[in-house]
C-alpha cells in the first residue's frame, strides 16, 4: 500500500517537473516577438529619417525595413548608396521621381535581404521536420 | 578566371579610385568615363562576385547624413585582382590587334 501511494506521489512529482521543463512553442513566439520589438526600437533610433530635420526623407516604411533587413556591411553600404542618391535625385528630379526611384531600388535590396532569410528558413524547416518525424 | 564587362569595370574604377571607391562614386566614374549607366544594386553584386573569387577587399568608412547614417564600403583591388584585371585586358588588346576595321564590316 504504501509502495503505491510513492509511486503515485513519484509519477505526480515526475509529470509536474516535465510539465515545467517543456517549452512550449509559445514561450519561443513570445520570446521572438520581445526580441523583434526591442530590435525595431532600436533600429528606430539609428534610423536616418531623424538625422535629416527639414529634408525631403525617402519612403520611411521601406527604409525602416531596409535598416531592419541591412545586417550585413554590404547591405548597410548598399542601403547607403541608395539613400545618398535619393538625395541627388530629389534635387536634380524632384521629390516624387525620386521617392518612386527608391521604391524600385529598395524593393531590389529587399529581395537581397530576404533571399537568404527564405533559403535559411526552408533548411532550418527541413531540419525541424526531420526532428519532429523521426524522433519521438 | 574570366571577368565580365562589369566586373572589369568595376575594378578600374577601384583602382583609379583608390581609397575612396565604393558603391556611389564607382557608378558615377564608370557613367563619366563610358557613358554606361549601372545601377548600385549591379555594381555591389559585382562588388560580391569578385570579393568571393578573392580579387576585392572591403572595409567600412564613415557615415554621413546624407547616406541616411549609414556607413560607406570602400572597395580596394588584391594583387591576384589586378593580375586577373591585367590578363583579361591584355586578352581582349590582342583580340583587337590586327582588325582590319573597315573590311570586316558586312
Amino acid at each position: 500500500m504504501m509502495k503505491e501511494k510513492k509511486k503515485k506521489k513519484l509519477k505526480k512529482k515526475m509529470k509536474t517537473r516535465t510539465h515545467y521543463q517543456r517549452l512550449e512553442p509559445l514561450h519561443f513566439l513570445k520570446w521572438t516577438i520581445e526580441l523583434v520589438v526591442i530590435w525595431m526600437i532600436e533600429t528606430a533610433k539609428f534610423s536616418g529619417a531623424s538625422q535629416r530635420p527639414g529634408a525631403p526623407t525617402p519612403p520611411k516604411l521601406l527604409e525602416f525595413v531596409l535598416t531592419m533587413g541591412a545586417t550585413t556591411p554590404k547591405l548597410e553600404g548598399e542601403l547607403g548608396c541608395i539613400n545618398e542618391l535619393f538625395e541627388r535625385e530629389v534635387e536634380t528630379l524632384g521629390v516624387r521621381r525620386a521617392k518612386l526611384r527608391y521604391w524600385g531600388k529598395g524593393i531590389r535590396l529587399l529581395f537581397k535581404i530576404v533571399k537568404p532569410l527564405m533559403a535559411r528558413a526552408v533548411k532550418w524547416g527541413v531540419i525541424a521536420d526531420l526532428f519532429r518525424r523521426f524522433i519521438p | 578566371m574570366d571577368l565580365s564587362a562589369i566586373e572589369q569595370e568595376v575594378l578600374l574604377a577601384a583602382m583609379a579610385l583608390h581609397p575612396n571607391a565604393y558603391g556611389v562614386s564607382v557608378a558615377d566614374h564608370i557613367e563619366r568615363r563610358t557613358g554606361n549607366q549601372r545601377s548600385i544594386a549591379g555594381i555591389y553584386t559585382a562588388i560580391d562576385r569578385l570579393e568571393k573569387k578573392g580579387y576585392l577587399k572591403s572595409r567600412l568608412g564613415e557615415s554621413t547624413a546624407s547616406r541616411g547614417g549609414k556607413r560607406k564600403l570602400y572597395v580596394t583591388i588584391t594583387a591576384p585582382g589586378e593580375l586577373t584585371l591585367k590578363q583579361s585586358l591584355l586578352a581582349i588588346a590582342s583580340l583587337r590587334r590586327g582588325i582590319r576595321w573597315q573590311e570586316a564590316i558586312a
